[in-house]
């Protein structure tokens, strides 16, 4: 896995989001050990596209998806919104940028403020900004209320605290939309929702983007949910993409040993599978601080060889829009 | 569970009835006022069985576990109803009786593996504690058996472990340790209550399947919590469904997955993103929220949300019953209610796209 490597990128006029070797690296306090959390990661993403992002705790996903936004800016890489680089806009510039790319976050309880009003919440954004009159503002919230499913003659005046998860995480989405971005980052924004509430908010994720054309970073750990909203996935591991593909096509024929044992450690509601002959992933991933050399998922892949030690797979084209970074790709054959 | 003689896999001798659940409640005192996390549950299980108990949060299931083990004190919260284990009711016995059998014969998994540990106790010191207190070994040979028991449950240099302190052990380590520490004294009931949810999907399988060993291998029986409907799928014999503090629905794994009677059983699986569908599958989502258990409310008590109830469901609470006499238990006045396209049993082949794909 990791990959570098740009060869999925593509040359599109409708690239609104366009990632190149983001490296994210901190430094821990006391020992000074340098954390590796993304490591080169490329991506791009589409008006109108949702890009799913998944991986297990701690390969960088979440990171990838604040660097976007300079949360903290990243150590190098490059980052642009329709062609403009953003990592070395100052903070004036940065303000005048934000509004275009806003986010969702995961606890949809911690992330408003309890004791703030629905439309207190919606409306600060558009404040901050200070477009239009206040009228104007009053009537944008209500309509992006109305947007995602809280009636605002209803709702309007209650506060945060007084709300379920679910109508959190709906708040949550509408003081993002407010501004009309062109790019919705949304980090796990549904794990911490129970399944029934999980699926009105992924449909009204799935609706917004197609009546808004709006872009979307998708960032989960649940590969079920990502297949769901994606048009396309990227599978990290240890801060490195793995294999990238649309979803239907990479859930059928995973090529990458890791994207396959991870599908397979899925448990599935269904009682006739057996979960134990399935294939999946042994061990534990190895600490992000001094990741192994060559390929970084060699220390738990089944097929590993010397050449995964020594040399770091580059990503590659191995089916249409399919790409992978591996030494040996699964055949179709062995991954069924 | 169930009264009659269809049972899972694991009990091929007489069953031998091992927990009777009769009309639990559990009433636990908030700033609010009183909550009822748990309202009227029974439930019995042979030894040997497993049973997933699954629902969404707030539903009653660690409640139910908490209140079994007699976790709960006096000034949290009341139980009545009664707990048998093993003929004893546990709900009657002194504390000083209960944490005899803490361990010895009932056992719990946490869902948080981190704070179920002492961050400032070693591995060691953790795990030898049970073995000293009830069993009564020495040092030494507790020292030996917890190596053992380290090993046992897959945890590489066990001696090094021991001398180890929480905080320097990844989450799925971690979680294997208090495996080990719940299996010390070779419980007969092991309560593993969302045992996973805090690990990554490959670290899930592995403790999952470690669980399902170790029960094969003791003989142990197990009520396995988890809100993740495919966790019990492959690895219960019995599931049961809880919504608002009751079991509403309760059968053999294969007959729930496959029939299940309950709309919000139904519902429940048709919310899932499946892996199998394909991406852009439109959801069935069921509107509202779970219901508020500081107000008791006439009826059943998923009425509020579901697309088929009536009058009745309103004002009358459906019993758990075994309509017919297979093991199948569920309380609904309208089972089975609109096609299965409507409650979304089939939803694999009904889903809609939503856009096109890119």
């Amino acid at each position: 896995m990791a990959g570098t490597g740009k060869a999925h990128l593509r040359r599109s006029d409708s690239v609104v989001l366009s990632v190149e070797d983001l490296v994210v690296e901190y430094r821990l306090k006391g020992s000074g050990d340098r954390v590796h959390a993304v490591s080169g990661i490329s991506l791009d993403v589409l008006a109108g596209e949702t890009l799913g992002l998944v991986g297990e705790s701690g390969c960088g996903k979440s990171t990838t998806a604040r660097a976007v936004l300079g949360l903290p800016r990243p150590t190098s890489g490059s980052v642009r919104f329709d062609d403009v680089e953003v990592t070395t806009l100052s903070e004036r510039e940065m303000r005048r940028f934000r509004p275009k790319a806003q986010m969702v976050f995961q606890d949809p309880i911690a992330s408003l403020n309890p004791r703030r009003t629905v439309e207190d919440v919606v409306a600060e954004p558009s404040r901050i900004v200070a477009s239009g009159t206040r009228a104007e503002r009053r009537e944008k919230v209500r309509t992006v209320l109305r947007e995602v499913g809280l009636d605002p003659d209803v709702m309007g005046s209650r506060r945060a605290r007084q709300l379920s998860g679910g109508q959190c995480q709906r708040l949550s989405i509408a003081r993002a939309l407010v501004l009309d971005p062109d790019v919705l980052i949304c980090d796990e924004p549904v794990s911490a929702l129970d399944v029934s509430v999980q699926a009105q908010v992924l449909n009204l994720l799935g609706d917004l983007s197609q009546k808004r054309r709006l872009s979307m970073l998708f960032i989960s750990h649940d590969l079920a949910v990502v297949k769901n909203v994606s048009d396309r996935v990227i599978v990290m591991y240890l801060g490195k993409i793995c294999e990238t593909a649309r979803p239907d096509p990479l859930y059928a024929r995973p090529a990458h040993p890791y994207t396959a044992g991870l599908l397979g450690a899925i448990p599935v509601p269904d009682p006739g599978i057996d979960p134990r002959g399935r294939r999946t992933v042994q061990g534990e991933p190895p600490s992000p601080i001094n990741p192994p050399s060559g390929c970084r998922f060699r220390t738990r892949c089944p097929f590993a060889q010397k050449i995964c030690a020594d040399e770091e797979p580059e990503i590659r084209e191995i089916d249409d829009n399919h790409y992978v970074a591996c030494h040996f790709p699964l055949t179709h054959a062995a991954a069924a | 569970m169930t009264r009659d003689g269809s049972r899972g896999t694991a009990s091929s001798a007489e069953p031998e009835r091992l927990l009777e659940v009769t009309d639990l409640q559990l009433r636990l005192n908030s700033p609010r006022g009183p909550v009822y996390a748990v309202d009227g549950l029974t439930l019995t299980l042979d030894r040997g069985v497993t049973l997933g108990l699954v629902g969404e949060s707030g539903s009653g299931k660690s409640m139910t576990c908490k209140a079994i083990m007699g976790l709960i004190s006096d000034r949290r919260g009341t139980i009545t109803g009664s707990v048998r284990y093993d003929g004893t009711d546990l709900t009657r016995l002194p504390l000083e009786r209960r944490k005899e059998l803490w361990g010895t014969e009932l056992a719990m998994v946490n869902q948080d593996a981190g704070t179920a540990l002492n961050p400032v106790l070693s591995v060691g010191c953790q795990l030898t504690e049970g073995l000293r207190w009830h069993l009564k070994l020495s040092k030494r040979e507790a020292r030996d058996r917890a190596i053992e028991l380290l090993t046992h449950v897959g945890i590489p240099e066990p001696k090094r472990r021991l001398g180890q302190y929480p905080h320097e052990l990844s989450g799925g380590m971690r979680q294997r340790v208090n495996i080990a520490i719940a299996l010390s004294c070779g419980p007969s009931l092991l309560l593993a209550d969302e045992p996973t949810t805090a690990l990554d999907v490959t670290v899930q399988a592995q403790i999952l399947d470690l669980l399902a060993d170790l029960q094969d291998e003791h003989r142990m029986t197990m009520i396995l919590v988890s809100h993740d409907l495919g966790v019990v799928a492959g690895r219960t014999d019995f599931t049961a469904v809880m919504y608002g503090g009751r079991i509403v629905e309760i059968a053999p794994t294969k007959d729930l997955f496959a029939a299940p009677r309950m709309p919000y059983t139904r519902a429940l699986l048709a919310s899932m993103p499946r892996l199998t569908a394909p991406s852009h599958t439109r959801l069935r989502a069921t509107p509202g929220a779970p219901p508020d258990l500081t107000k008791r409310v006439p009826g059943c008590r998923f009425a509020p949300r579901c697309a088929f109830a009536r009058d009745r469901c309103r004002s009358e609470e459906p019993p758990l019953v075994d309509e017919t006499g297979s093991g199948h238990l569920f309380s609904c006045w309208y089972p089975d209610s609109g096609t299965p396209e409507e409650t979304g049993a089939t939803l694999a082949t009904s889903g809609q796209t939503l856009k096109e794909d890119a």
